[in-house]
This record gives C-alpha cells, sequence and structure tokens, in this order.
C-alpha cells in the first residue's frame, strides 16, 4: 500500500496546490489576453461563471454521468466478483470463459458504443453497459489473479478442518484477494466514467457526455471546459470512494 | 503557388462534388492548390480555423452566426447552400405531416448540429409547445430510426433519404421553410485576419470554388466522375443518387453558386435571436458575411 | 509415491506408535514433505495406503483429529489472535468455554496479544498462534512441514520444546520434518532416515534408549554413534555438506 504519509507532507500538498494554482493563473491570463484562447479554451473564471450560471443544467448532467457510472462500476463489480466465485467452484469454467472474456475487451469501444445504442435505445441502460464494459476486466483479471495466488497450504488447512467452501472463501479467498480487488477497482473507477461519457456521445438526453459531444459541435468552450471538469471531478469522486471502502476493512489491510 | 486546404465538417460525401471538380479543373488557373480535407463527426472547422489549423472551412451558417456572436473573428466568404437542406423524415405510416402531429411522439435530436436550431425554431413558428414532445439525443446513425427508437428523424434531404430509399423504407419529409424557417446549409469561412493579409489567395479560392460547382450543376456527370477519382471508396450508385438531390441546394440565388443575399442572412439572423442562440441585435449582417469575393468572381 | 515422473519415496512400510514423537530425516529433495503430505491426505501414493487409528486420513478431517503445521503458519489475516482460535473451534463445530482460549494463548506464550493481527506479529509469534491454533481441540496426529525453519536456532529450540511439551500433555502423536539430524536426536523418540536414491529400504529407528541431550552439552557417544548411523543412511554417496548436523546451544 502506497505510504500516505509521503501524499500527505505539507512540503508535497503545497508543491501540487502551487502548480494547479500556477495552471490555472496562465490558463487565466490567456483566455483573458487572447481571443482564440478564449474561444477555444474559455478561462476559469469564465467556465466557473458558466456552471453558476447553468447550475441547474450542469448539475443534473453531473449526477446523471455520476448514476450511469456509478451503477456501471457496481454492475462490473458484481459480475467480477460472481466470476470470481465460478473460478472458485467451477475452476474449469473459469478457464474456458476467461479467453473469452479477454476477447471482449479487444473491441474499442468507441465502436461499440454506436451498436450498444441500437440494442438498448437512447436511454441509460446502455450507459450502465458501457460503463460496466471497460470497467469489469481490470476488476476481473485482478480478482482472478488473487484467487489464483491463494496459497495452496491456507486451503489446506481450511481441508483438515473440512471447512464449507463458503467459509474458505469467506476466511481465505477473500481477506487474501482484497488487495487484488481494491487494485482493480481503483483502475476500474475512472474508467467507468470514461465508459459513460463515451456512450453519451452517442445519444444522450443528458449528461456530462452530451455536453462535452455538444461543445465539440459548436463553439461552447464553457460548456466544454465545465464538461471536461465535471469528469474529472466525478472520475475523482468515485475513485475516492473506493479508497474510502478500502479504508473500511480495518487495521488487518490498511496497516500491513 | 501557394497551397491551400478547405476544411469540411463531415465524411466525404456527393457534396464535395463542386469542391472536388474546382480542385481539380479550375485551382491551377487561379493559381492556388487547392485540397479539401474531410471531417468527422467530432471535428468543428469552426474551432479547427480559429485555432490556425487551417484558414478556410466549411461550416452550417447558423453556427457560424452563432460563433460570429460570441466574438470569433470569423466571416462568410461564399454560401454552399443558400437554402438549408435540413428537413425531417417521417415513416410513411405514421400518419405524422406537420409539427403538430409531433405531439406525443419521439423526436430525434441531432445534437450540436444545425438541424438542432432549425428544429427549436420551426416548432415556435408552428406555435407547438415543445413540453409537450418526447424530444430524444439521437446518434447519427439511421438505423436507430429505422428500428423505431423514435418517430421524427432530422436529416438533410440529400442524404439520409438516399439511405432510406435504398433499405425501401417508404418515407414523407417535412420541410420547415413551409414554417417560415430559411436558413442557409453549409458556408465557405476564413479568419478576418486572413481577408487582411492574405485576400489574394481567399479570393482565388472563391473563384474557383465558383467555377468548380458551376461546372457541376452543368456537368453532373463529369463532376461525379471527378468525385469518384478523388474517393474510389465512396457507394457509387448511392453517391449519384444524392448529388441528384443535392444540386439544386447549390445552385445559389439566381442560379449564381456561392452568392445569398443580405436578406438571406438577415432571415437566418432573426431566426436565431428568436430562439435565443444569440442576443438580439447582437450580430449585422456585415459582421459574419462578405460577399465582395464572390461578387468579384463573378465580374471576372 | 511418483511425481512428476520421478519415483519418490520406494519401498517405505512403517508404523509409528501412538504418542511418538517421529522426526523425518533426510537430504533435499529426498521426499520428506512428500511423505507428510501422503501422511496428511493432501496427497495420494501412487501405491500402497495411510492408515491413522484404522481409517484413512481424510476420514479424520473435520474432527480435530489431524493437525499440520506448514511452513508459512498461514493464519487469517483478517482475524485477531483471539479471533482466529474462535473461528478454529467454531469449524470444529466446538463451543468456546470461559477463558479457554486465554489459556491457550497464555500457553504458546501470547499471553496479552489476543487483539493482535498477524501482520503485528513476529514470525515466533505467528509460529506461535499456529501451534495454539493446532492445538485448539487436541489432535491425535500432529504434521509438521518444518513450521520453525525461518526462526533463528534459539527460538526454534524454544517452540520445538514447546511443542513436544504440549504433544505429551494431549498424548499426541508427532510425525515432523527436519534437515537437522541433532535436532532430530534432541526431540524425537524415533527418527525415520529416507536414505538418499531410496537406494535402501527406510527404517524407523526408536530412539527410546539414548540418554537426553540437554541444551549446549557436547553430544553423548550414544547420539554420536546414532548421529553417524543416520548420516550414513540418509547421506550415501551424497557429499556431506548436503546435509545438516549442527549442535545447537
Amino acid at each position: 500500500m502506497t505510504d500516505s504519509r509521503t501524499v500527505r507532507d505539507p512540503a508535497t500538498l503545497l508543491a501540487g496546490a502551487s502548480i494547479a494554482v500556477a495552471i490555472l493563473l496562465g490558463w487565466e491570463i490567456l483566455g483573458e489576453s487572447s481571443t482564440s484562447v478564449r474561444l477555444l479554451l474559455s478561462s476559469p473564471v469564465r467556465t466557473v461563471s458558466y456552471v453558476i450560471g447553468h447550475f441547474g443544467e450542469a448539475g443534473q448532467s453531473f449526477l446523471y454521468t455520476g448514476m450511469e457510472s456509478l451503477l456501471g462500476l457496481a454492475v462490473a463489480t458484481a459480475f467480477a466478483l460472481a466470476f470470481g466465485a465460478v473460478c472458485v467452484y467451477h475452476p474449469r469454467i473459469g478457464s474456458i470463459s476467461f479467453p473469452l472474456l479477454v476477447a471482449s475487451q479487444v473491441i474499442p469501444l468507441v465502436c461499440l458504443a454506436p451498436m450498444i445504442i441500437l440494442v438498448f435505445g437512447p436511454g441509460p441502460s446502455g450507459k450502465v453497459f458501457l460503463s460496466a464494459l471497460i470497467g469489469f476486466f481490470p476488476i476481473l483479471t485482478n480478482v482472478v489473479s488473487g484467487i489464483r495466488s491463494v496459497p495452496s497450504a491456507s486451503q489446506e488447512v481450511m481441508l483438515l478442518m473440512a471447512a464449507p467452501k463458503a467459509q474458505v472463501i469467506r476466511h481465505v479467498v477473500i481477506p487474501h484477494c482484497m488487495d487484488h480487488f481494491f487494485a482493480g477497482m481503483r483502475i476500474a473507477a475512472p474508467l467507468s466514467v470514461i465508459g459513460a461519457i463515451v456512450a453519451e456521445f452517442n445519444g444522450a438526453d443528458i449528461g456530462v457526455g452530451k455536453d462535452i459531444f455538444i461543445s465539440a459541435k459548436r463553439l461552447e468552450p464553457e460548456l466544454m471546459m465545465s464538461g471536461i471538469a465535471a469528469g474529472a471531478i466525478l472520475s475523482g469522486l468515485i475513485y475516492g470512494l473506493v479508497l474510502l471502502l478500502e479504508r473500511r476493512l480495518g487495521p488487518w489491510y490498511w496497516e500491513r | 503557388m501557394p497551397a491551400v486546404e478547405l476544411r469540411q465538417e463531415w465524411f466525404p460525401n456527393a457534396n464535395f462534388a463542386g469542391e472536388v471538380s474546382a480542385a481539380k479543373r479550375f485551382a491551377g488557373a487561379e493559381k492556388i492548390q487547392l485540397k479539401v480535407v474531410p471531417g468527422a463527426e467530432d471535428v468543428d472547422p469552426i474551432k479547427v480555423v480559429l485555432s490556425k489549423g487551417a484558414d478556410f472551412g466549411v461550416v452550417g451558417g447558423d453556427l457560424l452566426v452563432a460563433a460570429v456572436a460570441k466574438g470569433a473573428p470569423l466571416v462568410a466568404i461564399g454560401v454552399a447552400n443558400v437554402k438549408s437542406p435540413t428537413c425531417f423524415l417521417v415513416k410513411s405510416n405514421s400518419g405524422i405531416k406537420s409539427p403538430a402531429d409531433f405531439v406525443g411522439k419521439r423526436v430525434g435530436i441531432l445534437a450540436g448540429t444545425n438541424t438542432e436550431r432549425v428544429y427549436q425554431l420551426m416548432m415556435k413558428r408552428a406555435g407547438i409547445d415543445r413540453a409537450k414532445i418526447k424530444e430524444v439525443q439521437v446518434p447519427f446513425e439511421l438505423q436507430t430510426f429505422v428500428l423505431g427508437q423514435y418517430d421524427v428523424r432530422p436529416a438533410f434531404i440529400y442524404d439520409e433519404p438516399v439511405s432510406l430509399e435504398q433499405q425501401n423504407i417508404a418515407y414523407e419529409v417535412i420541410d420547415p421553410a413551409k414554417w417560415g424557417v430559411h436558413f442557409t446549409g453549409t458556408v465557405y469561412f476564413t479568419r478576418r485576419d486572413v481577408l487582411d493579409t492574405k485576400r489574394s489567395v481567399a479570393q482565388a479560392l472563391v473563384t474557383t470554388l465558383v467555377k468548380g460547382w458551376t461546372f457541376t450543376i452543368a456537368n453532373p456527370d463529369a463532376s461525379f466522375s471527378d468525385l469518384m477519382a478523388a474517393y474510389p471508396t465512396l457507394k457509387k450508385d448511392r453517391e449519384r443518387r444524392s448529388l441528384q438531390l443535392a444540386l439544386p441546394y447549390f445552385s445559389g440565388e439566381n442560379n449564381k453558386p456561392l452568392t445569398a443575399s443580405a436578406d438571406t442572412w438577415r432571415a437566418m439572423i432573426g431566426g436565431l435571436e428568436e430562439i435565443g442562440v444569440i442576443a438580439p441585435h447582437s450580430v449585422q449582417v456585415e459582421q459574419v458575411w462578405e460577399p465582395s469575393l464572390v461578387n468579384h468572381a463573378y465580374a471576372q | 509415491m511418483s511425481l512428476g515422473g520421478r519415483t519418490v519415496l520406494h519401498n517405505l512400510s512403517l508404523t509409528i506408535p501412538s504418542g511418538a514423537s517421529a522426526a523425518v530425516v533426510g537430504v533435499s529433495g529426498v521426499g520428506k514433505t512428500t511423505l507428510l503430505r501422503c501422511v496428511a491426505g493432501l496427497l495420494t501414493p501412487t501405491t500402497g495406503r495411510v492408515i491413522i487409528n484404522g481409517q484413512p486420513p481424510g476420514a479424520l478431517y473435520g474432527q480435530g483429529a489431524l493437525a499440520f503445521l506448514f511452513q508459512e503458519a498461514c493464519l487469517w489475516r483478517h482475524l485477531t489472535a483471539r479471533q482466529t482460535l474462535e473461528l478454529t473451534l467454531k469449524l470444529y463445530g466446538l463451543p468456546a468455554h470461559n477463558g479457554e482460549i486465554e489459556k491457550l494463548l497464555s500457553r504458546v506464550g501470547l499471553s496479552g496479544f489476543d487483539s493482535y493481527y498477524p501482520h503485528r506479529m513476529s514470525v515466533g509469534m505467528k509460529a506461535r498462534l499456529a501451534i495454539a491454533r493446532a492445538f485448539c481441540v487436541a489432535p491425535s496426529v500432529l504434521l509438521m512441514d518444518e513450521p520453525f525453519a525461518a526462526l533463528d536456532p534459539l527460538r526454534r529450540l524454544d517452540l520445538n520444546r514447546q511443542v513436544q511439551t504440549m504433544r505429551r500433555e494431549a498424548g499426541c502423536t508427532v510425525m515432523w520434518v527436519t534437515h537437522d539430524v541433532v535436532e532430530a536426536l534432541q526431540f524425537a523418540t524415533h527418527v525415520i532416515a529416507l536414505p538418499h536414491g531410496n537406494s535402501k529400504p527406510v527404517e524407523l529407528l526408536d530412539l527410546g534408549t539414548l540418554p537426553a541431550i540437554a541444551d549446549g552439552a557436547s553430544l553423548p557417544a550414544e547420539a554420536l554413534a546414532m548421529r553417524d548411523r543416520l548420516l550414513e543412511t540418509i547421506v550415501g554417496d551424497t557429499p556431506v555438506e548436503d546435509v545438516s548436523a549442527e549442535v545447537v546451544g
């Protein structure tokens, strides 16, 4: 686990904050001094003013895409864990299915998105599906990797106790796999947002992806920058949620 | 000879015919090398030209007006489609004949395109409350309409109808002009500083395009051959039919390609003010339309 | 017994008396762990069978009669010392009586550490908890595959002594693997010497008449003779440096 002291060190935080402020300041100066920069990239002050002035719509887009991303991540997690259970109970089925799941990732998401919309229609279900599709694989590979690395001796201890499979999963497989699982979740969290946004490019009534798509077709720099910022904040929030969940596991996990 | 790039907004299609013929047959005489650069779904020629990725672009006239209203130093130098090809398609058996029939139905919206503005103005002029309509953001894929995911499809008269014909799907066309919506279609535009510093190049481009489109209207078969030679992967039958439907839209005012009157522009500016895309009196015709280059081309 | 196309353990027929402490000695790769895993039922011999108290080893699973200490402690990382023993009792379907867990932890020298998770424990503490878990339900057979190998000699000595004391108190039979012939002489009642190359039949030597070996003391003559005999059996033509024969203390 990363040494959190390094991340929370005041000097590091100050350096990071200074860089962020410098970037924002540079952007503001450029945005206000150059017409083309203003029209293409807006400026921080204009973007924030736009968000405040359109808070209702911006908030709705944010919440909608957030909901799609969270649901997508939940579906991805459930599927990955279910497949992990299949690997434990029926290793042969797991071995046969795994290459097929790898193949599902070969098709680029942007190629799949229009077809998904055809199948699911323009509603949120297609977005949740795409979000789950892009997010499940890192969780799955890490869970499978975790399961495969459970020491055989640990399983043999349970065998000698004639422990039921559910207890083996609960007390050996799951604790052992937590590292791997959360490593996958940390990767999947921002990916789930990407999946939802890309899906919205192909037709959405509301959402961050729709805002970005419209702003790509029109000269609406504030809408574009606020959409990009919304996507970044959403990714950060969902990532933070994963870290919070990790934290709740207990000292046996985060003190190791 | 200066190389001139014209940044299109969409993939190669029959509407490139005049430009392709212009590049092949007339650019040399005007002492320029003209290259037509295709666009894509996510390409915005306005941003490309603003960022100086290209000096000249092709974009919907309404989008250009909206950009100028925001202070973009851009100006139209020729009007490709003096009448917008935007229309609304419904299946023949849908029973939908007019905007009033949209009430209670699902209407597809192509977000970010000029069809969206045309739709908004059409509904306003028809006096229809849009809250009573289920507006659905749809992708460019026509199959979503064919599959019946929504009832009304925004389209260009020389594009989607051709695809429907090829799939033997019967359709009806709702023309926004009947409800007083008179927008232009695509226009050729550049930055103000290009007119100041490279006016001769801009003039050469406009003259080339005038000749190109004049040739295409008079010799559609030859122009079509130019198009197929430039883009051999285009589907011949489809694009031939598309060009056939498109030619009237490229004829210009008084059968002079690339021309448009100030009144045409005022009508569109007024329409955009009416639906709140631009603030009232925020754009004057002179800010967005520079007809002198086209006039000079015809004077030569 | 064949493993990977190679014959490991050949011509082996042993009867270990109840209550014995049987050390399995031999050079690396001769099959000590394989033998132990066969006895535990974790490996099935190619030919032959294992019987423990009249039953195959698999029949003893879940009864608490058969326990195994692996080289890694294999503790449940998410459970404290107390919770580990509580779960062990629960898996065996036994209630935890008042003070029983505290007594057991105290027995292995882990008093006051009941709230510790494995990640906070030293290697020695983890080994102690593993011993406590094994003796939670008083096994009749305990198998040990060098669970103290990672410890320094003094800790190893201490834990070996701990196990042998608990063995005598519980009356259980212990079968354990070691590279250290002298360690075997110190703590075993019987020695199973696996000859190198499977060239000779496997002997079960009764050490009952051997005098006790004190820590740090030189080996008495009888012990020296037994050591040499064992070395001759297990080494055969193998260079001497393959075999450990240290005196600890």
